[in-house]
C-alpha cells in the first residue's frame, strides 16, 4: 500500500460508559476512495470528528498526510476538505458570501476556474449564489456544502453523508467529480454513508464499523468474491439423507422436500453431492452487496 | 482572524444597533428633560422625593443638573441591558457550537482559541464602543440642550462612570465567555449568567437596604460599581477598577482552558 493519506491507531473515544469508538486501527492510502459504512450511532461521526480534532480521543492517535491530528491539527486540517453530516449555514448570508467568507479562513485562496468549474458541476447559478442561505432547499446547502470542501482541491476530503438531499442528477454529478478525483490518483476521499449503492458506485474499498468497532475493512471486489449464493433444492419426493459436509457449504433451512442452503464458491461440490437424490427444481439466487453489508453490520439477511 | 471578528460584527450588527439607537435615545432625552427641570430651578426638589434608603444610590444624582445627566451610567435598566447585551454577545461559541458552524470553521487551519480570542474582541469592543459613545451623545446632549449657568458633569466623574459600566459588562461578558466554554447551548449560557447577574444586582440592591446582608454583597460585582458614590466623589476606583479587571480576565482564562480542553 501507498503511503498512508489517513492512518488511525487503536483510536478510541468514551462518553462515559458510552462507547464512541474503541480501538479503530485503519489505514487509507493516498488516492484511494474509501467508504466509512456502520449504522446510525456507530461511530462514523466520531471518528471523522477526531480527525479534524473536533473530538478528543480517550486513546490511540489519527493523522492525516502524515501530520497528528491532535498533536499537528492546524497541518492535518489545511490538508483536509471536509462536508459535514448537516450543513451549517449563516442564514443571513448569500451563498457568495459564505462561500468567501469560508475561502478567507481556508488554507489557500481557491482558483476562479475551480469554482467556475464546481458551479457548473453542481448546477449552481450566479442567481442562487445572490440569494440569502436562510431561503436555500435542504439540497442547495448540500451543494454548497459539496463546493466549499472541493473548491480549495485539499488533498485529503472528508465527507459525512455527501450525497444525503442531493437529487439524482447531483448524486451523479457527485460520483462524476469523485471519479475524477480518483482518476487524478492525488486526491484521497474518506466518505461515510448510508447508502449502499453509492459506495458501490464510488469507492474501492470499505470498512464497517459496528457499535464503534471496526468490524471488516474489504475492496469491493472482496466483498463479492466473499459473497454467498442462495441456492434452493426441491425435491420430488421426502428426503431424509443427511446435509453433505463440504467447505464452504452451509444449511439455511431444510424440510422433507426443500433445503435451502449458502454457498461460498464454486457450485460443482454441491452438484456432485446431490447426486442420486430425487431434485426436482433448484434456484440459485446471487447475494447483493447490500445483503454482504447488513450481514456483516449484524443486520437481517434475506 | 480579522475575518472572524468581522463575520461576529455583521451577526450581531442589528441588535448593536438597536441598544445603540435605544441608548442615545434615552441620553437625549434625559439631558433634555434635566435641562427643563433646571430651568424651572426645581432639581433640588426631586432629591427630597428620593426616600431615605435610596439617597446612596441615586439621591446624589438629583442634586445638580451635571450630575442628573449622568444617570445613564449608573440606572438599573440601561446597567442591566449592557450587562445582558455583553453576556448575550460573548455566548457566541456556544452558539457556534450548537448550530454546527464550528465544525465548519475549525475543520480549516483555525486554532480553537481564535474563537475565542474572536469574541473577547468582538464583546470588549462593542462594549467599549457602546459605553464611549454614550459619553459622546452625552457631550452632544449637553452641547445641544445644556441650559446657560448650569455646570456639566466632571470629566473625571464621566471617565469613572465609563470605565465602571465597562468593565462591570466586560466582567459579565467574560463569564458567559467562560460558561460558553462549556454549554452545548447558547440559551444555556446565556440563561445562567443572566440570570446570575440579575440576583447578584438584587443582592446588592438589598444589601444596601438590609445591613446584615452588606458582608455577603462584596462577592457582587455590581457592589463594585454605585453610581452614587462615584458622583459623590466616595467611591474607592481604584479598588473598584482592579476586583472587576481580576473577574474579567479569571473568566476568560477559563474560557480558554474550557474552549481548548472540550469536545465540540
Amino acid at each position: 500500500m501507498p503511503h498512508a493519506a489517513i492512518s488511525i491507531e487503536a483510536l478510541t473515544k468514551y462518553y462515559g460508559a458510552v462507547v464512541g469508538v474503541e480501538a479503530l486501527t485503519l489505514d487509507v492510502a493516498q488516492g484511494e476512495v474509501f467508504g466509512f459504512l456502520g449504522a446510525n450511532g456507530a461511530g462514523k461521526t466520531t471518528t471523522i470528528r477526531m480527525l479534524l480534532d473536533l473530538v478528543r480521543p480517550t486513546s490511540g492517535r489519527a493523522s492525516v498526510a502524515g501530520f497528528d491530528c491532535q498533536r499537528q491539527g492546524l497541518e492535518a486540517r489545511a490538508r483536509i476538505g471536509y462536508l459535514p453530516g448537516e450543513m451549517p449555514i449563516y442564514p443571513e448570508l448569500t451563498g457568495a458570501t459564505y462561500l468567501s467568507f469560508l475561502a478567507s479562513i481556508g488554507p489557500r485562496a481557491p482558483a476562479r476556474a475551480r469554482m467556475d468549474d464546481l458551479f457548473r458541476r453542481f448546477d449552481v447559478s450566479d442567481l442562487d449564489l445572490k440569494r440569502r442561505m436562510r431561503d436555500y432547499s435542504h439540497g442547495m446547502k448540500r451543494k454548497l456544502g459539496l463546493i466549499q470542501a472541493l473548491m480549495t482541491d485539499p488533498p485529503v476530503l472528508i465527507l459525512d453523508e455527501p450525497t444525503s438531499g442531493l437529487d439524482p442528477l447531483m448524486i451523479e454529478a457527485f460520483s462524476e467529480t469523485v471519479d475524477e478525483l480518483a482518476r487524478a490518483g492525488r486526491t484521497t476521499v474518506f466518505m461515510s454513508s448510508h447508502i449502499l449503492s453509492e459506495v458501490d458506485r464510488v469507492c474501492e474499498r470499505i470498512g464497517l464499523v459496528r457499535h464503534g468497532r471496526l468490524v471488516a475493512v474489504r475492496t469491493l471486489a472482496e466483498m463479492r468474491s466473499e459473497a454467498p449464493r442462495r441456492v434452493t433444492i426441491h425435491f420430488s419426493r421426502p428426503v431424509c439423507s443427511d446435509v453433505p459436509a463440504i467447505d464452504g457449504i452451509v444449511m439455511v433451512a431444510r424440510e422433507a422436500q426443500q433445503w435451502v442452503v449458502d454457498v461460498r464458491g464454486p457450485l460443482g461440490a454441491l452438484v456432485a453431492a446431490l447426486a442420486g437424490l430425487p431434485i426436482a427444481d433448484m434456484r440459485v439466487e446471487t447475494f447483493t452487496l447490500d445483503d454482504t453489508i447488513l450481514r456483516l453490520l449484524g443486520g437481517h439477511t434475506r | 482572524m480579522i475575518a472572524l471578528v468581522l463575520r461576529s460584527f455583521n451577526r450581531a450588527a442589528r441588535p448593536l444597533a438597536a441598544v445603540a439607537v435605544l441608548l442615545m435615545a434615552f441620553q437625549l432625552t434625559l439631558v433634555a428633560a434635566a435641562a427643563a427641570i433646571a430651568a424651572e430651578r426645581d432639581i433640588a426638589s426631586l432629591a427630597q422625593l428620593v426616600p431615605g434608603f435610596m439617597q446612596p444610590l441615586i439621591g446624589v444624582a438629583l442634586l445638580t443638573f451635571g450630575s442628573m445627566t449622568t444617570i445613564t451610567f449608573f440606572d438599573a435598566l440601561l446597567v442591566m441591558l449592557i450587562v445582558q447585551l455583553a453576556v448575550y454577545l460573548a455566548s457566541e461559541p456556544a452558539g457556534d457550537v450548537e448550530s454546527g458552524l464550528v465544525d465548519l470553521l475549525l475543520a480549516r487551519p483555525v486554532p480553537r482559541h481564535w474563537l475565542v480570542t474572536r469574541t473577547l474582541v468582538f464583546m470588549a469592543s462593542s462594549i467599549a464602543s457602546l459605553v464611549v459613545m454614550m459619553a459622546l451623545t452625552l457631550w452632544i446632549a449637553l452641547v445641544m440642550f445644556g441650559p446657560d449657568g448650569e455646570a456639566w458633569p466632571a470629566p473625571r466623574v464621566v471617565v469613572s462612570m465609563v470605565g465602571h459600566l465597562t468593565l462591570i459588562a466586560w466582567c459579565f461578558g467574560a463569564v458567559s465567555l467562560a460558561a460558553s466554554g462549556w454549554a452545548r447551548r447558547r440559551g444555556s449560557a446565556i440563561t445562567a449568567v443572566g440570570v446570575t447577574a440579575v440576583a447578584l444586582y438584587l443582592l446588592d440592591f438589598l444589601a444596601t437596604l438590609w445591613r446584615p446582608l452588606r458582608g455577603v454583597a462584596v462577592v457582587s460585582p455590581f457592589h463594585y460599581f454605585r453610581g452614587g458614590e462615584i458622583l459623590a466623589g466616595t467611591a474607592n476606583t481604584t479598588r473598584d477598577l482592579a476586583v472587576l479587571g481580576t473577574i474579567t480576565i479569571a473568566a476568560v482564562a477559563v474560557a480558554y482552558v474550557a474552549f481548548r480542553r472540550r469536545d465540540l
